[in-house]
């Protein structure tokens, strides 16, 4: 048990606090003390899932935070009173201030895609090469920003890698991660960051939701059109009268179940069927899309051509022809069915294919460590 | 330049820094005075005495967290959730009167319950919304309907046990951004979902209408049977089965591009 919390929970938790080496030996003392406790407190746990659950907001989850807070303050004190030679005080080197990153850097490094983020870390160890004069170093690191750096830097890292591996119009699983990597383009401190991530709060769902509605109801009336064609051509086959009162049942369902649906597009979102088809995000929605990929970029869809069909289809629903003179008339469409006999063989090839087409890119690389940010953000599993 | 200048340097670039933030009020104030306090100081000495013999030497941390604990309030007062503005309200005011509540953290907790409740309102009303929508699309079908309505009451409790009704959830800005549907759809949704999920509604009309139309077509489309199949040959001889994949653009304002396209032949 330890060991699933040792990696997801113990060993992260308590690593951040190596970024503050240099704090009083109060607080040292009391990190220690937590630790001691907090090691305890996992090795108890029997139940991952249910450990994983309660851990935020938790009393000892809270005091990490809290002793977090006070470190990162007595660093930025200590960095800014520091520097104001004191000459009662030890005097802290600048090389030795700025080795309380390193750990922090090793860890970018060791992740092999954070290479902004790397270089971000690089630049601020290297002002110990540029002067050794603390107040200059100090002075360096306001003028260039580069504490600020090393939080935006790396996390566009993050965020981008993922963002690369999405498909940039199905807006319910980018937005999430757009929003807000434009958030830590924009700011230009931790405070204006606190202030637009909060404001997202409420941004996000909204996207999100409308997102999913614009899904579902393509899937809706895409399943209705492909349903009505499979009835006709049920009806048009005959194999036994049973199955042509099938596909007379579903022609009549699906029918009627278009009507409706065309009119609740038009009275609720003030949409018809064509702007759907115009749009070229929904219009894949109509053809039954598959994810090929862990984040849905590369998909499987029916064939295009589909598209005027279907809204002719529509366009037949919508008249005052019986279905009875719709059979009689036969139709100027085609409609593209999913492949039966080859399916499994095209299934194989489509496979191959997205490997190549992803092969470049640097999420599937690292996909062990950044899916559990994308799982986090976007709400998927 | 001397150290005192580079310290006060230091100081005057932070205040300005902070200054041109709108978040960080409190920090461009200490820093602005820091900078002004050791102005006279000629040794860096004299101005760390000067600080520590002041106000001034735990004020940036206590400014630093009053704006970010201002951010908070700023951003859930823009984002109209007063109760979670009342919580960094309190925690602000706490730090104003004693830097040292600062290190005490007990409010994230009450954040983390406000989220948890927002997040479970949010889903409910989402949940409702979809269940209303497939209850409009799914014909006449009583388990269907059944089960829509189901899914719409389940919502409408969650709404109840997370402490805030459909009807006050409804009436709030946020919640009627989630629904992307027009003012029509919106007040169809708000003003019949409560009723669905009591009395489902009662389709049996329709079904009636759908038996009649299949009844009337299946005596005159099995006396037509033989011209039926007759066109069925041309039509099914037509039917097509292919797949591709959907390449998505680099960007938003992109195209997909299809490729790997196989069709097959029909039997």
């Amino acid at each position: 048990m330890l060991d699933m919390i040792q990696t997801a929970i113990y060993a992260p938790t308590v690593s951040v606090f190596d970024a503050y080496p240099n704090v009083s030996p109060e607080l040292a003392a009391e990190i220690e003390d937590w630790k001691i406790r907090f090691k305890e407190h996992c090795e108890k746990q029997t139940d991952f899932a249910a450990f994983m659950g309660q851990f935020y907001g938790s009393d000892i989850q809270v005091e990490s935070s809290n002793l977090l807070s006070r470190a990162a303050m007595e660093a930025m004190g200590g960095a800014t009173q520091q520097n104001e030679v004191n000459s009662e005080a030890e005097v802290i080197s600048v090389k030795d201030y700025l080795e309380q990153y390193r750990s922090a850097y090793d860890e970018v490094r060791a992740a092999g895609y954070r290479k902004r983020g790397e270089a971000a870390y690089e630049e601020l160890l290297n002002v110990a090469n540029r002067t050794d004069d603390m107040v200059e170093a100090q002075l360096i690191i306001e003028k260039e920003r580069l504490l600020w750096k090393i939080v935006s830097e790396d996390t566009l890292d993050i965020y981008e890698t993922i963002q690369e591996a999405m498909d940039p119009l199905h807006e319910g699983m980018t937005f999430p991660i757009s929003a807000f990597a434009e958030v830590y383009r924009k700011a230009t401190c931790d405070e204006d960051l606190t202030y637009e991530l909060e404001r997202l709060k409420i941004v996000v769902p909204v996207v999100v939701q409308r997102s999913v509605i614009k899904i579902f109801l393509a899937t809706v009336i895409g399943t209705n059109i492909l349903n009505y064609a499979k009835g006709k051509n049920k009806i048009y086959a005959w194999a036994s009268d049973t199955s042509a009162q099938e596909g007379l049942g579903a022609m009549i369902a699906c029918r009627d179940n278009i009507r409706t649906f065309i009119k609740l597009l038009k009275e609720h979102f003030d949409m018809s069927f064509e702007d759907m088809v115009n749009d070229e995000f929904t219009k894949l929605w109509l053809l039954y899309p598959r994810g090929l990929d862990s984040l849905g970029r590369i998909k499987r869809i029916l064939d295009p051509q589909n598209l005027s069909a279907f809204k002719e289809i529509v366009n037949e629903c919508l008249s005052d022809r019986t279905i009875e003179d719709i059979l009689l008339s036969g139709s100027r469409y085609v409609v593209y069915f999913d492949l039966e006999k080859t399916d499994e063989e095209y299934e194989g090839k489509a496979s191959e294919r997205t490997k190549e087409l992803d092969g470049g890119l640097t999420y599937y690389r690292y996909e062990a460590t950044l899916k559990k940010t994308v799982e986090s953000m976007c709400n998927i599993k | 330049m001397s150290d005192i200048n580079k310290v006060h340097e230091l100081y005057d670039m932070m205040a300005r820094r902070f200054a041109a933030c709108a978040h960080t009020p409190n920090q461009a104030r200490v820093y602005a005075e820091i900078r002004d306090l050791i102005a006279g100081c000629s040794t860096v000495d004299d101005s760390m005495q000067k600080i520590k013999n002041s106000k001034y030497y735990t004020a940036p941390a206590q400014a630093l967290m009053l704006d970010k604990m201002n951010a908070y309030r700023e951003a859930a007062r823009d984002n109209k959730m007063p109760e979670l503005e009342k919580i960094y309200d309190e925690k602000y005011r706490e730090i104003e009167a004693d830097p040292m509540k600062a290190y005490e953290m007990g409010y994230e907790k009450k954040v983390a319950a406000r989220d948890l409740k927002m997040n479970q309102k949010i889903a409910a009303f989402n949940d409702a919304y979809m269940a209303y929508v497939e209850l409009l699309c799914c014909g006449f079908d009583k388990d269907e309907i059944d089960r829509h309505c189901r899914d719409i009451k389940k919502a409408l409790e969650e709404m109840d046990r997370a402490c805030e009704s459909f009807a006050s959830l409804a009436g709030q800005e946020m919640y009627r951004k989630l629904v992307p549907a027009n003012d029509t759809g919106f007040r169809d949704f708000v003003s019949n979902a409560p009723g669905c999920a009591q009395n489902p509604p009662d389709r049996s009309h329709e079904k009636a209408a759908f038996e009649k139309e299949f009844n009337e077509l299946w005596s005159s489309l099995s006396a037509k049977k033989g011209q039926i199949t007759e066109m069925g040959r041309k039509e099914l001889g037509k039917a097509r089965y292919a797949a591709c994949l959907a390449i998505p653009p680099k960007d938003r304002t992109g195209h997909y591009e299809f490729e790997l396209r196989q069709e097959e032949m029909p039997c």
